[in-house]
């Protein structure tokens, strides 16, 4: 995490696993990493998918040589192929992902967070053969990810690679929260325009958000500090709640009607 | 503006983009319609300003966490990997590999190791009667006698036979030889010792047993059988340890680097040798399979050793020199 990560925005990312990356188009966005355990799972999927190709190959072999006394041959080679390809073949053709990798949204990408390139796909891939080292059983991969600060095995470090997650994330909604009587009772009192700030505006928007996880009790204690000085400023009832009087501003802040 | 009317604006837009991504991500061979593209770079800016604007806007996180995901997905659709060329690997191996291995200092050491250790342990095996035994072991040495003992030429017997053999043998080369040597190269990260400790061993089997199989009455048959492709496969285990310890050599001396960024440019350096190791093994794994164990007659196979070594060190010695020596026929 490099330090003008923090500078750029008020947000503290330096505590999460992102990456920052500066577009072409002079935009600067955020990429999560992968860590050790989705990469995990991710190689599972992909192990089996290998293992069942393995599978194929044989018994394609095996049924060849019914006929003719070739069979073998040609199945070891495409063994070999498979070995050592299958990960150069995916991440070097579709865009740094294995189906596995596809399957749980990961992708490589390089240091820089750009595609890679093919040398780059062969290095990883081929130098990755000493992240299972088999005495080790992949301990090595696993140290180097941990000892790293962009959770990159010893095949990314010689490629300069990392894995991302490439999030489908649901697009978020306004939350309606007027049609609760108490909200509704206290909206006449809050002015139509509300030029909340954008720090108001992100904490009311945070809170609303995860408000309905928590019990009644645990709302009045986390929204009274805030709720207090709004009670003041337009003069709210004394007697309304700490909860209902951050959901009204909400409201006007973010929908105005 | 509210912002639950600006959303209601752009969310058009990012639905779409949204939509176009998921049928672009889909697994195709063809690539995308013109007019998919084009439409895929508009959305992707007007949602790289909304991204941009997200905070003067008073976007809630979350929708900015949309967003980052977002034009993180379109950024590697736009942005893409450009896959492999025919002509780039061809060139890498024929013309780069030559003229990075002969002024390569890992080159060197890695002829060292191997053919020293090779010649040492051949001369002492076949000088001492009992080192052979320590060295390998009893048992693995009775199954190559056992295995030399009926000569070459006397197996086409069986033609079927053979023929099976042949084959099976050639795949069976290529999957355990250049496993072998891309390990080797791969174990070259740890500073180099990998690639050495790997060279070294194979030098010391081999070297015992070749010097071994010289005194035993089946001399004839085996030597006969590895000439063929003796060439190419020792110096296609030279070239993957070469590579080896040139990756790990730039974890040592990093030419005022950081110590990745060298081990990194030392590692794309290495390729061009690692692809010409893989062809090595390849070519060997054929000769092997379909020359070395077929009966024709030794001296067809003892020209083939022959050719395989003057192409190797032509390879080596004029492989791509090719602009020098027009530059030179034209100065004459």
């Amino acid at each position: 995490m490099s330090m003008s990560s923090l500078s750029s925005s008020s947000e503290l990312t330096g505590l999460d696993t992102t990456i920052r990356l500066v577009t072409p188009e002079r935009i600067v966005f955020l990429y999560p990493l992968a860590g050790p355990f989705r990469r995990a799972i991710a190689y599972l999927i992909d192990m089996i998918l290998e293992t069942a190709l393995a599978l194929a190959i044989f018994v394609l072999a095996l049924i060849l040589s019914i006929q003719t006394t070739l069979g073998f041959g040609p199945a070891l080679a495409a063994y070999f192929l498979m070995l050592w390809g299958y990960g150069i073949f995916w991440e070097g053709l579709f865009n740094g992902r294995t189906p596995g990798k596809r399957m749980f949204g990961l992708r490589v990408v390089t240091e820089d967070g750009l595609p890679i390139s093919a040398t780059q796909a062969v290095i990883r891939n081929t130098v990755g053969a000493v992240d299972g080292l088999i005495p080790f059983c992949y301990l090595t991969g696993l140290a180097s990810m941990l000892l790293t600060n962009r959770f990159q095995r010893l095949g990314d470090l010689a490629a300069g690679t990392m894995v991302i997650v490439e999030e489908k994330t649901w697009r978020p909604r306004i939350e309606r929260t007027d049609k609760e009587p108490e909200v509704a009772a206290l909206l006449p009192w809050v002015p139509l325009r509300v030029g909340a700030g954008s720090e108001l505006s992100r904490a009311l928007a945070d809170y609303v958000k995860v408000r309905s996880r928590f019990g009644k009790a645990r709302r009045e204690e986390m929204a009274e500090p805030l709720a207090r000085p709004i009670r003041l400023r337009y003069g709210l009832p004394a007697g309304s709640t700490a909860d209902a009087v951050l959901c009204a501003l909400y409201h006007r802040a973010f929908l105005g009607e | 503006m509210r912002v639950v009317e600006r959303l209601a604006k752009r969310e058009s837009t990012w639905r779409e983009l949204d939509d176009l991504l998921l049928t672009l991500e889909d697994l195709k061979w063809k690539p995308a319609d013109a007019s998919k593209v084009l439409r895929l770079g508009e959305l992707y800016r007007s949602v790289c300003t909304d991204l941009m604007l997200a905070e003067s806007y008073d976007l809630p996180a979350e929708t900015v966490g949309y967003l980052h995901a977002l034009v993180g997905r379109a950024h590697n659709a736009v942005y893409r990997v450009q896959g492999f060329k025919f002509k780039d690997l061809a060139e890498a191996v024929l013309m780069t590999a030559p003229r990075q291995l002969r002024n390569d200092p890992a080159l060197r050491f890695a002829l060292l190791i191997f053919y020293g250790l090779f010649l040492l342990f051949a001369l002492l095996a076949a000088g001492r009667p009992e080192f052979a035994n320590k060295v390998v072991g009893e048992a693995q040495l009775e199954q190559m006698e056992h295995m030399y003992e009926i000569p070459i030429t006397d197996r086409s017997a069986n033609s079927q036979d053979s023929q099976r053999n042949d084959s099976m043998m050639a795949g069976f080369y290529i999957l355990n030889n250049t496993t072998i040597g891309l390990r080797c190269f791969a174990w070259g990260i740890f500073l180099g010792i990998g690639s050495v400790f790997v060279m070294a061993s194979n030098a010391i089997t081999l070297g015992t047993v070749f010097g071994h199989m010289a005194t035993v009455p089946q001399a004839e048959n085996f030597y006969t059988f590895v000439t063929a492709h003796g060439p190419f496969e020792l110096t296609a285990v030279v070239f993957s340890g070469a590579a080896g310890l040139r990756m790990g050599w730039g974890l040592v001396v990093t030419k005022g680097q950081s110590r990745l960024g060298s081990l990194r440019r030392e590692a794309q350096a290495a390729m061009p040798t690692v692809g010409a190791a893989v062809v090595l093994f390849f070519l060997a794994a054929f000769i092997e399979g379909f020359i070395s164990a077929s009966p024709i007659p030794y001296s067809i196979k003892f020209s083939i050793a022959l050719f395989s070594t003057t192409a190797l060190l032509a390879y080596l010695l004029l492989g791509g020199r090719q602009q020098a020596i027009s530059i030179g026929e034209e100065d004459a």
